[in-house]
């Protein structure tokens, strides 16, 4: 697991997984003052199998991103293109997470995360087995049959993962999925998320206030700048995975990069 | 992740008093002292309403003693009349109900899904409801004439908005993450109809059917009371014509018995229907 994660460049003639092209986003527009710039002329480019975090003040656009990958919002101008194809609508092969888990309340842990699966068709049997399968995986094993309202924060979130899996995303879309966990039970949920991701070597697209969860988790972490939002630095976090990050947080290279992106970040919360 | 093997407990689980059996639970569930205090309460209205009627503090010619009253009761159920009565205002009931419901349910959820036809019918229906309804009942009994189908019409009118208004709204309150999250799954808006918002609705909606199903009765009843050939209603204003009091009494207290049934009915739809809510009590909760 981990190892050679393809960073940018180093696979410079496959296609990007993920590429926005000049993109600028304007919301609003009852009158001129109504607009808002969301996002000015952003470009970038993620190679499959990279995890990249994105962090920036609040309101610069972070989601807004998210959403134009997800096929959910439309860019005002440029291009968004996932494995060279135009984005045009919501897409199967995306998972999303958010920072509730967004669990249905009238449905047990194992038919939530068997959601994605009956959209598509699966057969009863063959999604129950599986949906099993993956709650054993995030350690809720025992927990299947209980509803949303009878499991903690971090319980549901991870079901809200093992959600996520089943479809078996190719791009992952993340908005501060571990945003509303208390501290100790987002390192341990980080730490889980973190092994079944690189089982998975998919894209991962990780939005975040937290910029040592950014650093701890990515193997590249974009700033992006107050409103007007655009790529203020884009850095390269060069640890060996895996990372077990529970030490690696006391990591003097870690907390080096951590303090460079930093000063990147500071200038841009006011 | 889970390293370090399950450390032995130094407390000794067995130690506890063994958990209540289910007979014991249902008993301490049951809450005795409440059911005790509730019959006490319920005896001590009766022996209040006693007194009051034979000391005559009130007029003694329109009203009657509980004795009255129950006799009242065992007399008409006795008669196969009653049954038939009781038969052709439950229909009424239930079809003003289920129709009056059904639009209800379907106009609320394409409103509240589609906002553009939401904000087109909303003033008409606001109109609408804006009229008193119970007073259309005479205008009804012109139309549709003293038999059943005057007093259908006219619960379907009282239930539509009962049911509609929250119906609606509650559309508009679906969680938000949730159905971004699903459309992302690649949900179409059918799936997402079935899945999201009508599972999504169905608690405010079940508190809007217990009340729709208890005025679907009132209103049934009262277009009785106007005019009818059959019905609970026909039978109590008759009694009050005839100056039968106590008759009078007993098909009020058969009507309120009816409603609960009804309220009954739907509540018991709704435990089946919701069964994900309660759990959420950790199993405590019991309302009886």
């Amino acid at each position: 697991m981990g190892g050679a994660i393809p960073g940018p460049g180093s696979m410079p003639s496959a296609t990007p997984a993920v590429e926005l092209n000049d993109v600028s986003l304007v919301f609003g527009g009852e009158t001129e003052q109504d607009r808002v710039l969301a996002l000015d002329s952003v470009s970038l480019s993620i190679p499959t199998g990279q995890f990249v975090a994105v962090v920036g003040p609040s309101g610069c656009g972070k989601t807004t991103i998210l959403n134009m990958l997800a096929g959910i919002l439309k860019p005002t101008v440029g291009t968004v293109k996932r494995h060279g194809k135009p984005v045009t609508g919501p897409s199967t092969d995306i998972g999303y997470m958010l920072a509730r888990s967004a669990l249905a309340p009238w449905r047990t842990a194992r038919r939530n995360v068997e959601f994605g699966l009956e959209l598509r068709g699966v057969p009863r049997q063959e999604r129950r087995s599986k949906a099993e399968d993956l709650l054993e995986r995030v350690g809720l094993g025992s927990f299947a049959e209980r509803f949303p309202s009878q499991l903690s924060q971090g319980m549901r979130q991870r079901v809200a993962i093992a959600r996520t899996l089943a479809i078996e995303p190719d791009l992952w879309l993340m908005d501060e999925p571990f945003g509303a966990l208390d501290a100790q039970t987002r390192l341990l949920v980080q730490m889980e998320f973190l092994e079944l991701w690189a089982a998975t070597g998919k894209t991962v697209i990780f939005v975040t206030h937290d910029l040592e969860e950014a650093v701890l988790l990515a193997d590249r972490v974009i700033v992006i700048s107050a409103r007007p939002g655009t790529i203020k630095s884009d850095t390269i976090v060069d640890l060996d995975r895996p990372r077990h990050i529970d030490d690696l947080r006391f990591d003097q290279r870690f907390r080096d990069i951590e303090h460079q992106i930093w000063r990147e970040l500071r200038d841009e919360l006011v | 992740m889970n390293s370090s093997e399950p450390r032995t407990p130094t407390f000794d689980m067995s130690s506890l008093p063994a958990p209540p059996t289910p007979s014991r639970r249902l008993i301490q569930r049951l809450d005795i002292p409440v059911q005790i205090a509730r019959v006490l309460l319920l005896i001590l209205i009766l022996i209040a309403w006693q007194v009051i009627v034979e000391r005559e503090w009130v007029n003694r010619i329109f009203t009657a003693t509980p004795r009255e009253v129950w006799d009242g009761i065992y007399k008409i159920v006795g008669t196969g009349l009653f049954w038939e009565d009781l038969w052709v205002t439950l229909k009424e009931a239930l079809a003003g109900f289920v129709i009056g419901g059904g639009a209800g349910l379907i106009v609320g959820l394409i409103a509240g899904r589609y906002v553009r036809f939401g904000k087109v019918i909303g003033p008409f229906l606001t109109f609408a409801n804006a009229l008193p309804k119970i007073a259309l009942a005479p205008i009804f009994l012109l139309w549709f004439g003293v038999g059943e189908q005057s007093k259908i019409v006219l619960a379907v009118v009282v239930v539509f908005f009962i049911v509609q208004i929250p119906t609606q709204s509650a559309v508009g309150m679906i969680d938000p993450d949730l159905d971004l999250v699903v459309t992302s799954m690649g949900a179409g808006e059918f799936q997402k109809f079935r899945k999201v918002v009508l599972p999504g609705i169905l608690a405010p909606v079940f508190g809007a059917l217990r009340l729709a199903v208890i005025f679907s009765l009132l209103s049934v009843v009262f277009a009785e009371i106007l005019s009818a050939k059959r019905g609970l209603g026909l039978r109590l204003i008759t009694a009050k014509n005839n100056f039968n009091i106590g008759e009078m009494f007993a098909y009020t207290v058969v009507l309120a018995f009816l409603a609960l049934a009804l309220n009954g009915l739907v509540g018991l739809i709704e435990r089946r229907a919701l069964r994900w809510q309660e759990a959420g009590g950790g199993g405590q909760v019991l309302s009886i």
